[in-house]
């Protein structure tokens, strides 16, 4: 089976990928020297590994140890896993009161082409 | 000032913006609107002190008295047998005591409302910030480049996420710019659209100003006027923002920013609540916007910095004129009078004097009739108090035969107003005439007494307010009336000192 993971959770299998077994907090000191995240931040990132199979904890110390290789994870795609983890509900809520519908495709080109057609206009028009 | 009260001027206020807007949108520099929300909003929201005519008012607040009320005589108290000041004792409990009244109930729906709203905000924004923290830094040289080109007070960040489809700004105190790992860091003029646009963002603190946006939505959640302005405003924030980008880059750079931008707006693009300036319909008014944008000439500037200052003298203005109209409004009965040769602001009811607390002045000894002319044959008033409360300044004379014990200069609370008499037309309390002392009258100002005498010629009304000491004082005042001679009993209860 497939795991993918967010760069966020690739950043701390790699930390034990390169290390072995460590402890959150030595994982959070660790990530907090290489790229600045605070402890919350690492340890919500942990806990979402240990969500997708990709790590096991085991007591004393909250050891974190890699349950998969390098080998067995993809990068993952981004919409799939996007809308669960933003809890789509509250989501559409907001989206729907405050119309912040996305562009479809349609759209999109519709818009694209309304730029051509403001740009050949003005370029017509003296300044 | 009451919510009610900022509700209403605010709605004014962003009625006229969004007019503005819609006419004059095209002309006027975008920054105009976006100072103009904020001033809305922040009319919002802080309670400057402003009074709504008095009519509508005193309307509003005697029809909200007149309901408790009418709720309240369907709960008749228990009637002792007791005069006043010993039954006022004994059943305890505030006049302002009352039933739950309507106006509670909607404001329970109000605090409840802005409370779901507040917690959803909070939700989505948490869980937002949980994800953004969770990034890398951007290590590309041009992005590295930039930053020692672009430096701030604050320490700025640029960090790249592959959990985002388009660039955000976060963070107050540490901002950062969030951009997505899919965008091409190849494209060079891209990104320093991207980079010169969050930057705009950053330094006008626009994570504030969306902030308050939404703590306004919270506490206005119930006028649909404040959700045009939340959804409005946001979008000028975006607007005047790309203008500020134009700007920069000359209107010559329209089509390229205006393409970029439709770049970072593709499909699976990620919708977020508070951090969108990609939604399908905001995103056409960019385009359009950013297509036609033109240098506005001085004469519009001004014109536009004009309207701000307008605006911002609006939310203090219009209080001065709203106090201008109540004095002029204000019926008779409630002018200032003197009382022994000072002059009260205001007329008090009787219910101002129940919540004083009262410091005795002067002790003087008088005998003989009662200083209003009026003898009660039995009573021999001998001892005169002057008590003290602020403006507040009573002569009181002591009735001998209700003395409980004597009080020292000192404080002292008073503690019940209990008044008897048949027919009285009107009386004089504390040399202000009281017109209308029937039974309804007294209940309009006073609200219901916690006790009623049996006696059916008789009525006194007795308020008390929970025992706080143990020596109380008497005091009498003769109530004046067309042939016939009531009295108004006044209770002290003195402090230990």
């Amino acid at each position: 089976m497939e795991i993918k993971l967010f760069d966020s959770e690739l950043k701390v299998m790699n930390v034990l990928w390169r290390e072995g077994d460590k402890t959150a907090k030595e994982l959070s000191n660790i990530l907090n020297a290489d790229i600045g995240w605070n402890q919350n931040t690492t340890y919500t990132v942990i806990k979402k590994c240990i969500a997708k199979g990709a790590i096991a904890r085991s007591e004393p110390h909250f050891l974190c140890h890699a349950l998969i290789s390098k080998e067995e994870v993809q990068a993952a795609e981004a919409e799939e896993l996007i809308g669960k983890l933003f809890d789509g509900s509250a989501n559409q809520l907001f989206a729907a009161l405050l119309g912040q519908q996305k562009l479809s495709g349609e759209e999109l080109a519709q818009l694209h082409r309304l730029i051509d057609q403001l740009e050949t206009e003005d370029k017509d028009e003296p300044d | 000032m009451s919510l009610i009260e900022m509700s209403v001027t605010g709605s004014v206020m962003i009625l006229c913006i969004a007019a503005l807007r819609l006419l004059f949108g095209r002309w006027l520099p975008r920054w105009t609107f976006h100072a103009l929300w904020v001033a809305a909003a922040l009319r919002l929201v802080l309670p400057l002190s402003v009074t709504l005519p008095v009519s509508a008012q005193v309307g509003a607040a005697s029809a909200a008295q007149a309901v408790t009320e009418a709720v309240q005589t369907r709960l008749e108290p228990a009637v002792g047998s007791a005069s006043g000041q010993e039954a006022a004792s004994a059943s305890g409990g505030a006049a302002a005591l009352q039933a739950v009244s309507p106006a509670q109930v909607l404001g329970a729906v109000w605090l409840a409302g802005s409370l779901v709203l507040a917690a959803l905000c909070l939700y989505g924004y948490l869980r937002c910030m949980a994800r953004f923290r969770a990034s890398m830094p951007d290590d590309t040289p041009e992005v590295q480049r930039w930053l020692e080109e672009h430096r701030l007070r604050r320490p700025l960040e640029v960090r790249v996420s592959d959990q985002i489809t388009s660039p955000l700004t976060y963070g107050v105190r540490c901002p950062v710019i969030l951009l997505p790992k899919q965008m091409d860091r190849q494209d060079s003029a891209a990104l320093q659209y991207v980079l010169a646009h969050e930057l705009v963002h950053v330094r006008r603190w626009d994570a504030v100003t969306k902030l308050l946006f939404a703590a306004v939505l919270c506490v206005h959640w119930w006028n649909p006027l404040v959700w045009l302005l939340y959804i409005l405003a946001n979008r000028d924030v975006e607007l005047s923002c790309d203008e500020a980008v134009l700007r920069q880059f000359g209107s010559a750079a329209g089509p390229a920013y205006a393409r970029t931008l439709l770049r970072m707006a593709e499909p699976g693009s990620v919708s977020l609540p508070f951090y969108n300036g990609f939604g399908k319909h905001v995103m056409k008014e960019r385009i359009v916007a950013i297509m036609k944008f033109r240098r506005k000439s001085i004469f519009l500037t001004i014109t536009a910095l004009v309207l701000v200052v307008a605006a911002v003298l609006f939310t203090v203005v219009v209080a001065e004129a709203d106090q201008e109209q109540n004095l002029n409004q204000v019926p008779e009965p409630e002018a200032s009078f003197t009382l022994n040769g000072v002059t009260y602001p205001q007329n008090p009811v009787l219910q101002d004097f129940l919540d004083r607390d009262w410091v005795i002045t002067d002790v003087v000894e008088q005998q003989g009739t009662s200083p209003d002319g009026v003898t009660k044959p039995d009573v021999l008033y001998d001892t005169g108090y002057t008590l003290e409360s602020g403006d507040y300044h009573i002569t009181a004379y002591l009735v001998e035969s209700d003395v409980k014990s004597g009080l020292d200069a000192g404080e002292c609370r008073l503690r019940s107003l209990s008044v008897w008499g048949t027919d009285v037309e009107s009386f004089n309390l504390f040399g202000q005439e009281m017109v209308g002392i029937n039974q309804d009258a007294l209940q309009e100002t006073l609200g219901e007494p916690t006790e009623r005498s049996q006696n059916t010629t008789d009525f006194i009304y007795s308020y008390s307010v929970p025992k706080q000491s143990i020596s109380e004082v008497t005091f009498s005042f003769n109530i004046n009336a067309s042939e016939q001679v009531g009295q108004m009993l006044v209770v002290f209860e003195g402090y230990d000192s």
